[in-house]
């Protein structure tokens, strides 16, 4: 811990740290110099699905494990949070904590027979698991079936996190987002992210190497899951409603993620938030626009414009926007020092 | 909100097939309060059988690809979607009977598929196994959104064909002549299929490529083509199903979903790579289907399916006729 | 000076289906030795390799290491019990730098990444890749490869090391770079089991040698020993007569 610490110093010193004040800067102080509340709901979005996405990263791009079921753990972290909203007037703050708990004990058992199931079986596998999940929650009605759940009227404050505005949302949002970075950067350049890669990369090398895959691939899998749920919890706090097919929802939710993090680049560590910054506000606006201006026969053309741009990725840059960066070497122009560490330089 | 809450894979039309052609009440039972005959278990495990042999169709393209290139194919159900749209189309502005459009629908799709394997498949074939997922995902995107703006989200069917309605009703049970007849050309395929790949020079190369693809080369079989064969027929079966489906069965953006997922999890049963798993398979499946609808609640009839297969994958990823894994 | 012994088998045999790859192995590894592997093709020396290393199970047989049982143990279990080892295809995680890959292995004998990259570190000076550390591994050709494996399973700091065909694919210079390099090693008090096909190498540098065939063992004894010994002599070109 303390290496990656020592290492997020060095690269704080570098001209990094002064892109990082300036993007912080603006986006802090977006709200108040535009009023625009789209715009602000967009970005709150866009950081909710780089939340999960960078999550959901841990497993795919860091440990080699491709989940297409992520859906599940930001549903039981969404309805965990509701439920004890609902039920016991627990607040939300506590409630996403709850959830990410919920969410992450959820991962952890499920971790223990999926770990055994390699690449292709594992995202078909979790795929039939999102699935199961989604149809369990339609049909259970004791929390609400398919018609799912709503919070009751409650007085717009920051102890219920319920606001109109989506301003507080979108703070509450990027205060998280930052804290998970934060985490996410100690745990990938430490012992864990060593081994993790090191089975994505070659489960049998990593083996002779005294690594546990099963142990390992565990971690990866609670601590995604328990991010995930977070995010979850941030969902039904902000939106007020659940039901399984958005917060369960195969396409809405966990081929979003993954999109999101494929198209940003699973390779990197913030790739997955860029991909959500370049991809939700996308999304967001050309269905509004398409929407306003062609009405509901065209919905659709936006998703198919997404596969489109999936496929180009696969083709042409399959390490996503940040690979792409990163080979053109900007990373290391804008940070003047020699990139050391996994992925670095020749 | 919702960015694509309409391509959501809905519940809504997870009906019992024999509904549609067979109005029999015994099906209808939600498990504990009717007592469950043992007419009712025969017919279930008829229809299980007859809708199988569709199953086994479907799945046995699956494992034809599957075999041969390695690869898996998410896309595989839409091409299904595909057929069935186009069968619906010919039957609404040219009259043409769904069971004789099969060989139209065999033909359309396996250019298609070729097309796609040429294209698509054949960039991200060394690819490392992200980009496959991706590829593939992204082809089912592409086509089933792009039906969607075609044809939008409602489901179209044919209707009024002279003989939907007629059933046979030997020893009490219920059989509709659709059905038998969806049977019988699916039997008549596979069994095509069968004497392709087991007496002609190219049926038998290509079982060679799916068992060992250096040897194969070094024998003088050309691989790009063996590829390309093999996914235009197995994507080529796919669409007779969907022509098949559409003869009784609503087609929509989203019915290549189901079938997908079934598929998979049919192929993995009956062992990856082995046509013959997937035959049967295919058939345990739909009987296994129309079982689990008599017995017990038939919402949950997906869950259930889906659980076995994660089952599956967990205790036996070779399944049960296949000895390749990965 | 008897020597004690590091690694014991007892007994080890594999089946594949109805071929035995390893009949009922049975020998030590001496605390010290310099221990040589040989057999014509399909001897059953790399499978007695990957079933001492936890690779594979074997169906029947012990394996005793420093007094502690590790038959059937998973590889990573093996690892950590001090029991390092090379591939015959060398598998570098090629999508790291050459210092990572070390750093990936020393971390099992560090307790912090800094002090793993300080190990690795050393382990890369040791092998003569330390100016390339920041290289991709993927850029590294296949001499600079299986130097690179070396230094991992160096930086297991292990009791015993295992080599599987070390000196496979390499020319005659880079060959002897390397035996250079294993004789150093083995003379700062490392034990090594080396499997190899390379008769040169493998007769040059090791002190005992055993030889399998066809799973069982066929031949024991220096390499002065063997090499004349009628059946290993057989073994390798068919028939006596054939000479």
């Amino acid at each position: 811990m303390s290496e990656a610490l020592r290492k997020l110093k060095m690269e704080l010193k570098g001209p990094l740290s002064l892109i990082l004040l300036a993007v912080t800067g603006i986006l802090i102080t977006l709200p108040l110099l535009v009023r625009n509340p789209f715009l602000i709901n967009t970005l709150m979005l866009s950081f909710l699905f780089g939340f999960a996405a960078l999550a959901w990263n841990l497993m795919a791009g860091y440990t080699g494990l491709l989940s297409f079921g992520h859906a599940v753990f930001f549903g039981i972290g969404a309805y965990t949070t509701m439920i004890l909203l609902l039920w016991w007037r627990i607040t939300p703050w506590i409630g996403m904590l709850a959830a990410g708990v919920t969410a992450g004990l959820v991962g952890f058992v499920i971790g223990i027979p999926f770990t055994r199931l390699r690449s292709h079986w594992f995202a078909l596998g979790t795929l039939a698991l999102g699935e199961v999940v989604q149809i369990i929650f339609i049909n259970w009605r004791a929390v609400g079936g398919a018609r799912g759940l709503e919070t009751p009227i409650m007085p717009q404050c920051l102890y219920w996190l319920n606001f109109v505005d989506p301003t507080v949302h979108y703070y509450v949002i990027m205060g998280l987002l930052g804290v998970e970075l934060f985490i996410l950067y100690l745990i990938v350049n430490g012992r864990i992210g060593y081994y993790l890669q090191a089975i994505r990369e070659d489960e049998t090398a990593a083996m002779a190497l005294g690594i546990n895959p099963f142990k390992y691939k565990l971690i990866s899998i609670t601590i995604s899951a328990f991010l995930t749920g977070i995010a979850g919890g941030f969902y039904t706090a902000r939106f007020g409603y659940v039901d399984p097919f958005s917060v369960f929802g195969m396409m809405y939710i966990s081929i979003n993620i993954s999109i999101i993090g494929i198209l940003g680049g699973i390779y990197s560590l913030i790739g997955p938030l860029i991909g959500a910054l370049v991809f939700v506000p996308a999304a967001e606006y050309t269905r509004a626009y398409i929407g306003s201006h062609f009405g509901a026969r065209f919905y659709g053309i936006h998703l198919v414009a997404f596969g489109i741009i999936l496929l180009a990725v696969c083709f042409i840059v399959p390490d996503g926007i940040m690979g792409w960066v990163e080979r053109r070497g900007y990373i290391r122009a804008i940070l003047g020092h020699g990139e050391e560490g996994v992925g670095g330089g020749e | 909100m919702n960015i694509s809450s309409d391509t959501d894979s809905r519940n809504g039309y997870g009906n019992v097939f024999i509904h549609k052609a067979c109005k029999n009440e015994a099906e209808n039972s939600y498990g504990g309060q009717v007592m469950v005959s043992a007419m009712a278990i025969a017919q279930a495990v008829i229809s299980g059988l007859l809708i199988g042999s569709l199953y086994s169709l479907i799945s046995m393209g699956l494992a034809l690809i599957w075999g041969v290139m390695d690869i898996v194919n998410f896309a595989h159900g839409d091409f299904m979607m595909v057929a069935g749209y186009l069968t619906c189309i010919l039957f609404d502005y040219a009259g043409v009977d769904p069971l004789l459009s099969v060989p139209v629908a065999f033909a359309v799709t396996f250019v298609l598929g070729i097309l796609t394997q040429r294209f698509v498949i054949d960039r991200v074939l060394e690819a490392p196994p992200v980009s496959q997922i991706f590829a593939t995902f992204a082809l089912l995107m592409i086509i089933r959104n792009t039906a969607l703006l075609i044809w939008g989200p409602k489901p179209t069917t044919i209707t009024g064909l002279w003989y939907a309605e007629l059933v046979f009703r030997p020893y009490g049970l219920t059989l509709s002549l659709i059905h038998i007849l969806i049977a019988v050309i699916c039997m008549v395929t596979t069994a095509i299929l069968y004497i392709f790949i087991t007496r002609t020079y190219t049926g038998i190369a290509l079982r060679a490529t799916s068992q060992n693809r250096l040897a194969a080369r070094l024998l003088g079989i050309d691989i790009r083509k063996m590829y390309l064969l093999a996914f235009g027929i197995g994507v080529g079966l796919t669409g007779i199903g969907g022509a098949l489906l559409a003869s009784f069965y609503y087609i929509f953006p989203e019915v290549g979903a189901r079938f997908c997922m079934l598929s998979f999890m049919i192929v993995v049963l009956g062992g990856f790579g082995s046509l013959f798993g997937a035959l049967v398979g295919g058939l345990a499946i739909g009987v296994l289907e129309e079982l689990s609808a008599l017995l017990v609640n038939p919402a949950l009839k997906d869950a259930i399916a889906f659980g076995i297969f994660i089952l599956i994958l967990l205790f036996k990823p070779t399944g049960l006729f296949g000895g390749r894994e990965t | 000076m008897a020597s004690k012994s590091l690694l014991s088998v007892r007994g080890l045999t594999k089946k594949f289906g109805g071929l035995v790859a390893v009949n009922n192995v049975s020998f030590d590894v001496r605390d010290g030795e310099f221990l040589g592997l040989i057999g014509p093709n399909g001897a059953g020396k790399t499978t007695t390799f990957n079933l001492i290393c936890g690779f594979l199970k074997p169906d029947s047989g012990r394996i005793v290491f420093m007094g502690k049982d590790i038959t059937g143990k998973p590889p990573h279990e093996v690892a950590k019990a001090g029991i390092g080892r090379t591939f015959q295809i060398v598998r570098p995680f090629l999508n790291f730098t050459v210092l990572d890959n070390v750093v990936a292995a020393a971390l099992m004998r560090a307790d912090s990444v800094g002090e793993a990259r300080e190990k690795a570190l050393k382990h890369l000076e040791f092998v003569g890749l330390y100016d390339k550390r920041n290289w991709k591994a993927k850029s590294l050709n296949i001499a600079q490869r299986k130097r690179l494996e070396l230094a991992k399973a160096l930086a297991l700091e292990p009791k015993l090391l295992l080599l599987d065909e070390a000196v496979a694919g390499l020319n005659p210079t880079e060959v002897d770079t390397l035996l250079e390099l294993l004789k150093e090693i083995h003379s700062s008090g490392k034990t090594i089991l080396m499997v190899e096909h390379v008769m040169r190498a493998v007769m040059s540098i090791s002190q005992r040698i055993i030889v399998l065939h066809h799973g069982s063992i066929i031949s024991e004894g220096t390499p002065k020993e063997v090499a004349n010994d009628p059946k290993v002599i057989e073994a390798y070109l068919g028939a006596r007569r054939v000479m």
